[in-house]
């Protein structure tokens, strides 16, 4: 009888310890996982706003010359260019300048899965009241694969004005233009020693806007 | 007689239990004291490494627009940039040192001057470039110290006085691009031995920004 009582103590500490074991790194993980999302997510805004603000340290109506690259890409600069890279020949020179500042400041992110879209879009309406909200449109010759994407205003090579994204919260009922750049990632933790006991692979967003200096004309 | 056996087995019992306990508080004590250590030291880590990167980013913006004058185009002092960014970094890095990444001898200019032929010697000339890993930063300042590095990139100028970016160079006339980078090992709990830094307590970091510089026409 004291035998089998004996017994049965050790295999419940057994199974108690089987069960903790896993459930305390399983904590663990998850806890560092969190930690490691909003690391990134600081990184990538960090980067969405560089690359908004830096549209403007190039020249306002200036366009790129045919044949100009993302650097040259990939992904941006230190390396040749390829099929995949972003040309820019056409678009004005703050869509490269955006992009060289994202790709430049996120470049240690390879565990991130990105949402790819057109680099470089112009108009857009944030809404309000009776004005329709309406969705930035890509430049005809903009690349599409692009892990950011900014909403420039430029006069193209033929006049044709091309509009930022209007902000109506700025200046009601108006409102102002000003650039925007928005970037999407999924974080896999499956490329990261997390795998083991992280099963979520969370959205990252970020967006930013950027206003003209008022100096500058 | 029977009484006494009862006593003496009752006695072997909670020996027994209590050996039992101390060894499962031996199983668990350690395992929850890595969790809880692991938990705090990502917490940390974040922390400290969401404070890089702001840093880095207003770094960034204050090493593009620091020209000597508005059409300058003089690298700005990496000195000058990390005493910007120390007063915020330095109080989110637990035991870490910040510096910049110049020589340390004292009364050494930050890089070595370079001949117009663009030759540099001696050890010191390491410090022209970014360090490109964190043992770079370790191996010159020691355990636990982050380097704020300031890199200038400046574009080609236009061949043959053109004034214009042309089909066959189209970024002659790009304002340089400055990147900062923070680079080197934070203090962390990380055990000596388990891989993460060169002599445990530390974990490497390298975060950078990057962004073209403001110049205004001329």
């Amino acid at each position: 009888m004291r035998r089998r009582a004996r017994s049965g103590d050790s295999a419940q500490a057994v199974l108690e310890t089987a069960l903790l074991i896993p459930i305390m790194l399983l904590l663990a993980c998850n806890f560092i996982a969190l930690m490691v999302q909003a690391s990134v997510q600081e990184q990538l805004d960090s980067a969405t706003a560089l690359a908004a603000q830096s549209r403007f340290q190039a020249p306002t109506n200036s366009l790129d010359a045919a044949g100009a690259e993302c650097c040259p890409d990939p992904r941006c600069c230190q390396s040749r260019s390829d099929a995949t890279s972003l040309r820019t020949g056409g678009l004005p020179v703050g869509c490269r300048y955006a992009a060289e500042s994202f790709y430049g400041t996120m470049r240690n992110a390879a565990f991130l899965e990105w949402h790819k879209g057109p680099l470089c879009l112009s108009g857009g309406d944030s809404g309000a009241g009776s004005e329709p909200a309406r969705a930035a449109q890509p430049y005809p010759n903009s690349p599409l694969g692009s892990e950011v994407s900014c909403v420039v205003a430029s006069r193209g090579g033929d006049g044709t004005l091309h509009h930022g994204f209007l902000d109506r919260t700025l200046n009601p009922p108006f409102g102002l233009e000003v650039v925007v750049c928005d970037a999407s990632a999924r974080l896999d933790f499956s490329r990261t020693p997390l795998a083991w006991g992280v099963f979520w692979a969370p959205m990252l967003h970020a967006h930013a806007e950027a206003l003209p200096p008022p100096f500058r004309q | 007689m029977a009484c006494e056996w009862g006593k003496r087995s009752i006695l072997t019992l909670r020996r027994i239990a209590r050996g039992q306990a101390t060894l499962e508080f031996a199983f668990a004590a350690p395992l929850f004291l890595l969790g809880l250590f692991a938990a705090v030291d990502s917490a940390l880590w974040s922390v400290q490494t969401n404070a890089e990167v702001a840093a880095v980013q207003s770094a960034a913006r204050v090493a593009a627009s620091a020209g000597s004058t508005p059409l300058g185009r003089a690298a700005p002092d990496v000195r000058t940039v990390t005493a910007g960014v120390e007063a915020h970094l330095g109080q989110a890095l637990f035991a870490t040192r910040l510096v910049a990444w110049c020589d340390p001898t004292p009364g050494a200019p930050c890089v070595p001057p370079v001949s117009n032929a663009g030759v540099c010697s001696g050890p010191a000339c390491r410090f022209l470039a970014c360090p490109s890993t964190p043992q770079d930063v370790q191996a010159v300042f020691g355990p636990r110290v982050v380097a704020v590095c300031v890199h200038e990139q400046d574009a080609q100028p236009c061949a043959s006085g053109a004034d214009a970016a042309s089909a066959s160079d189209p970024y002659c006339t790009d304002s340089p691009t400055i990147t900062v980078r923070a680079v080197g090992f934070l203090a962390s709990l990380v055990p000596p031995g388990f891989g993460a830094g060169e002599v445990g307590g530390e974990l490497p970091t390298s975060v950078s920004a990057t962004t073209h510089t403001l110049r205004f026409a001329p």
